[in-house]
């Protein structure tokens, strides 16, 4: 049909090129009867070569003539596009009405928010930011980092050198680090709602050479010994060094115990490291002045201890502290399906590698990885969600501009956000990742609160691996969606959705795979302390039901229902993992999932009420945005919600397919 | 030899990306929840007084805008940017049309010039809601001061400047004493974005606020809309039966032939 269209389209441009003087003789010629803005198709079927496919089209009257849908935004220069109905100003990158609404809206962020009018200045600046390097992405992705093993060079595009350095210069890589490092010493909720606009416009993985840099130097500054902190923290909060975390071996992902890299002490902190690494993110470029790989190793000696507990933290540096060049080498690219803007490498310590223990404290290594841990799963969450949300406001302006089909009964074709199963697709991808985006916005909330508050601490332990988990799988599904509707072009590399899924996928596997996600919700955080954690989240569930029982009353009163399964089927899991734990652990991934939605049902429970609240003094485009986050908390309780019911029965049956299943059955 | 100081007009306008509506009863342009940002032309005057300080040509960047209480964000991007304190003239009289006028505006200006006494004046050329260009031209003409309008490049020296000015017929350049009004035009330069930590730091800096009516001008405006409407719809196009029909209506209703 679109092969039709097109060549209805050229046809049709041929004709408009005849102009006055000559068309009477070509008319003649070529037997044309008729010129363009002919609206059937049949006019134009002697000249068309494809006439045949287009008779053979279903009812080529219907066929409109319509251009090719303009390209969204994000493949050409900066623009936002406003949209056509009374709609509030549109980017197809981000949402920045959401944003706000989520940090002043809403009564749990705005308090770590801080300075209203600081924190919109830093947002406008980030959207500067994504608009001045809108091609980055695609253009990163077209072209994949290659090493060239003769000259040891990592290839990196213009446009990605010229992201990092308006990263560095622009200060965004200050954003988590303390006043004293000299960082803006932001709370994580705005730091968090900062990089919200540049995940979005950023997902192919521009975002993670700094991401890391931020990791390394947290971890250097929380655990290194003052000589290392003074040598290192700043040039990383700076962006002038970059940092990596190089953990996983080829034989070693999910289970850290089977580390094969070691150190040999020389003296003080240093030590010879030896071993190969694998999947570590931005090893090796030239882009910053220097490279801090974190790696983790086993010390060499009979009173490390076996396991993970024998594990310790190195400082790597590439270029080392006299300037020479540290003895470790690149030893491959992984391809990646997605994330192509940051190079993955497997890479080894020869026999110079010099590393430096962190903190000078042995053994200690996951320890202090740990303290990383909170930071980098909510960052992974949002990139996730981030990914879920570009993809949602792409397709939403296709809907909108793309004509076809007409409505039932009609013959007038109409742009397909008419049609229901698009608002469907559409109202799925924002219940998903606009619910995850808050999830995000929360658990950066609950960071910044546990330092002073015992009940956020308790929440965010619960909530850690569903903040990672959760927006990796649905905001994921929500890509599915935005492929969707862009129908055949969604599948091309012409608009960016496609590659949005791409960067997503990864995010389930990453920084603790799901599973292993799961099996730390399930086994450990629901049941530890007595079930405190869980108790902790149903009440603080529970007092939104109470406070809404009244303006939402059938949102509240499902999602009391669904808080009680919550705390029922834990309370059964709970019982069984002491009892039988590979049985109860046997569908963790269904538990992780079954909380996970309940989780965002009642954030979409509070958004929902501030919007009830908010519309009768609306005014504007802010009415069918209030209107708009009602109706899709609605959608997210009918759709999504209703799921948990036949999860909790599953888990409460206990059943045990995933046991019985034997390998030779498949 | 390096000017004292130098002042910035920069005003808070509809987004240049934004595609306005009109009001329903034709009275303007709809403003209600529009995201509103710094007149282009603004940030170039603006990003022209920081490298005059940067180059060590001018001591102290002062902005000043005329507006509600969220003209204080226009001023605060402004600090951001690197001018060192602001000045807010209060009135929620509209400003872009059928409010204050340009020469109200150029009159307020005059008084914060009498008050903070600068050697050089920078604003836009024109805003993009008014689109009247005008204020520059008055306000120099108020203080009875040089100006140059539409500056392409400006070169100041001491107590003179030599200004490109661009003009329909290509560039002139012009050489004008201080003190003067410049206003920018689009090639003057390309404005920074404000880093996040200026960002913060313009938290700290300096913001005074003055009430418009406290100057002594009248506000009153002289100028009166009559009414706002959208330019009209791009009509449907017809389809001719033959050629010789399109030749017809090319000659006789376009006339083009």
């Amino acid at each position: 049909l679109a092969h039709a269209e097109a060549s209805a389209f050229s046809t049709r441009g041929f004709a408009l090129k005849v102009v006055a003087k000559e068309a009477h003789s070509i008319a003649s010629m070529r037997g044309i009867r008729t010129i363009a803005l002919a609206r059937t198709p049949r006019r134009l079927t002697a000249l068309s070569p494809s006439a045949s496919a287009m008779r053979g089209a279903a009812s080529a009257a219907r066929i409109a003539l319509a251009r090719a849908p303009t390209r969204p935004a994000a493949l050409s220069s900066s623009r936002r596009a406003a949209s056509s109905d009374a709609d509030r100003h549109r980017s197809t990158i981000f949402d920045r009405r959401n944003v706000e609404f989520l940090l002043w809206e809403q009564p749990a962020f705005a308090a770590q928010a801080g300075d209203r009018e600081t924190l919109s200045a830093m947002l406008d600046a980030a959207e500067d930011l994504v608009e001045s390097h809108a091609s980055a992405d695609a253009v990163a992705d077209a072209h994949e980092p290659t090493w060239d093993p003769e000259t040891n060079i990592v290839s990196i595009p213009a446009e990605t050198r010229a992201f990092l350095d308006a990263q560095r210069e622009g200060g965004f890589t200050l954003l988590g680090a303390d006043i004293e490092d000299g960082g803006l010493g932001l709370s994580l909720t705005a730091s968090t709602a900062v990089n919200s606009i540049i995940s979005c416009g950023f997902t192919s993985g521009l975002g993670g050479f700094y991401a890391l840099t931020h990791c390394a130097a947290n971890l250097i500054k929380a655990h290194g010994t003052t000589e290392q902190k003074d040598t290192y923290v700043r040039p990383l909060v700076e962006g002038r060094f970059g940092g990596t975390m190089a953990l996983s071996e080829a034989q070693s992902g999910s289970s850290l115990s089977n580390l094969k890299a070691k150190a040999r002490h020389v003296s003080g902190d240093e030590y010879r490291l030896s071993g190969s690494k694998m999947w570590t993110s931005g090893f090796d470029h030239d882009c910053f002045e220097n490279i801090v790989h974190l790696v983790l190793a086993k010390i060499d000696g009979d009173d490390t201890p076996p396991g993970n507990r024998g594990i310790s933290l190195f400082i790597v540096p590439k270029v080392l502290p006299d300037g020479s060049p540290n003895d470790v080498a690149l030893n491959g690219l992984n391809h990646k399906m997605g994330q192509r803007a940051l190079p993955n490498s497997y890479w080894s310590m020869e026999e110079g590698c010099v590393g430096y223990l962190v903190g000078d404290a042995k053994h200690a290594g996951l320890m202090q990885m740990f303290t990383m841990m909170n930071d980098m799963r909510v960052a992974v969450g949002l990139h996730a969600a981030c990914c879920g949300v570009r993809g949602f406001q792409e397709s939403l302006a296709y809907a909108k501009e793309r004509i076809q089909g007409s409505a039932l009964g009609s013959k007038t074709q109409v742009p397909i956000i008419e049609h229901a199963d698009v608002r469907r697709q559409l109202l799925a991808q924002k219940a998903l990742s606009e619910g995850a985006l808050h999830l995000c916005f929360f658990a950066a909330s609950l960071v910044d609160d546990s330092k002073t508050n015992e009940e956020a601490a308790t929440l965010l332990e619960v909530l850690i691996p569903v903040v990672k988990a959760w927006p990796s799988e649905f905001a994921l599904e929500a890509n599915k969606w935005a492929i969707q509707v862009l129908g055949g072009y969604g599948y091309t590399r012409d608009y960016p959705v496609e590659r949005l899924y791409r960067d997503n996928r990864l995010n389930m596997i990453h920084e603790g795979t799901n599973g292993i996600q799961a099996l730390d919700l399930l086994g450990r955080k629901a049941v530890m302390k007595d079930g405190a954690a869980t108790r902790a989240l149903a009440t603080a569930m529970m007092r939104d039901v109470h406070m809404n029982a009244d303006i939402l009353p059938d949102l509240a009163a499902d999602l009391g229902e669904a808080v009680e399964r919550y705390g029922a089927t834990t309370a059964l899991l709970g019982k069984e993992l002491s009892q039988n734990p590979a049985r109860a652990l046997a569908n963790a991934h269904e538990y992780l999932n079954m909380v996970g939605h309940t989780v965002v049902a009642w954030l979409w429970l509070r958004e929902a009420a501030a919007a009830q609240k908010a519309l009768p003094s609306a005014t504007g485009a802010d009415v069918p945005f209030y209107e708009g986050k009602i109706a899709t908390a609605r959608y997210f309780f009918r759709h999504e919600l209703v799921k948990t019911k036949a999860q909790a029965d599953l888990l409460a049956s206990l059943e045990t397919s995933a046991l019985d299943v034997r390998p030779g059955h498949f | 030899m390096s000017l004292k100081r130098v002042l910035v007009g920069v005003k808070r306008v509809v987004d240049y990306a934004v595609r306005v509506r009109v009001a329903g009863d034709g009275s303007g342009v709809e403003l209600a929840n529009v995201k509103m940002s710094m007149n282009p032309f603004c940030e170039i005057a603006c990003e022209e007084a920081i490298r005059l300080k940067e180059k060590g040509l001018c001591e102290e960047a002062v902005a000043v805008s005329i507006g509600p209480k969220q003209a204080q964000e226009t001023l605060r991007s402004a600090l951001a940017m690197g001018c060192d304190r602001a000045i807010h003239i209060t009135t929620d009289a509209r400003l872009d049309q059928g409010g204050l006028d340009p020469l109200a505006v150029a009159q307020l200006l005059q008084k914060i010039v009498e008050k903070e006494e600068p050697d050089l004046v920078l604003v836009g050329k024109q805003s993009i809601d008014g689109d009247h260009g005008t204020t520059a031209p008055m306000l120099a003409e108020l203080l009875g001061w040089s100006q140059a309008t539409f500056a392409a490049s400006l070169n100041v020296d001491g107590g003179t400047a030599e200004v490109e000015r661009e003009t329909d017929a290509g560039t002139e350049v012009i050489k004008i004493q201080l003190p003067a009004v410049v206003s920018a035009d689009l090639r003057l330069n390309a404005p920074r974005y404000p880093k996040l930590p200026n960002i913060m730091k313009a938290k700290k800096k300096p913001l005074e606020a003055i009430d418009a009516a406290s100057l002594g001008v009248d506000l009153t405006p002289s100028i009166v809309v009559e009414g706002v409407a959208p330019p009209a719809a791009r009509k449907a196009g017809v389809t001719v039966e033959s050629v010789d029909d399109l030749v017809d209506k090319l000659k006789n209703e376009a006339a083009v032939l």
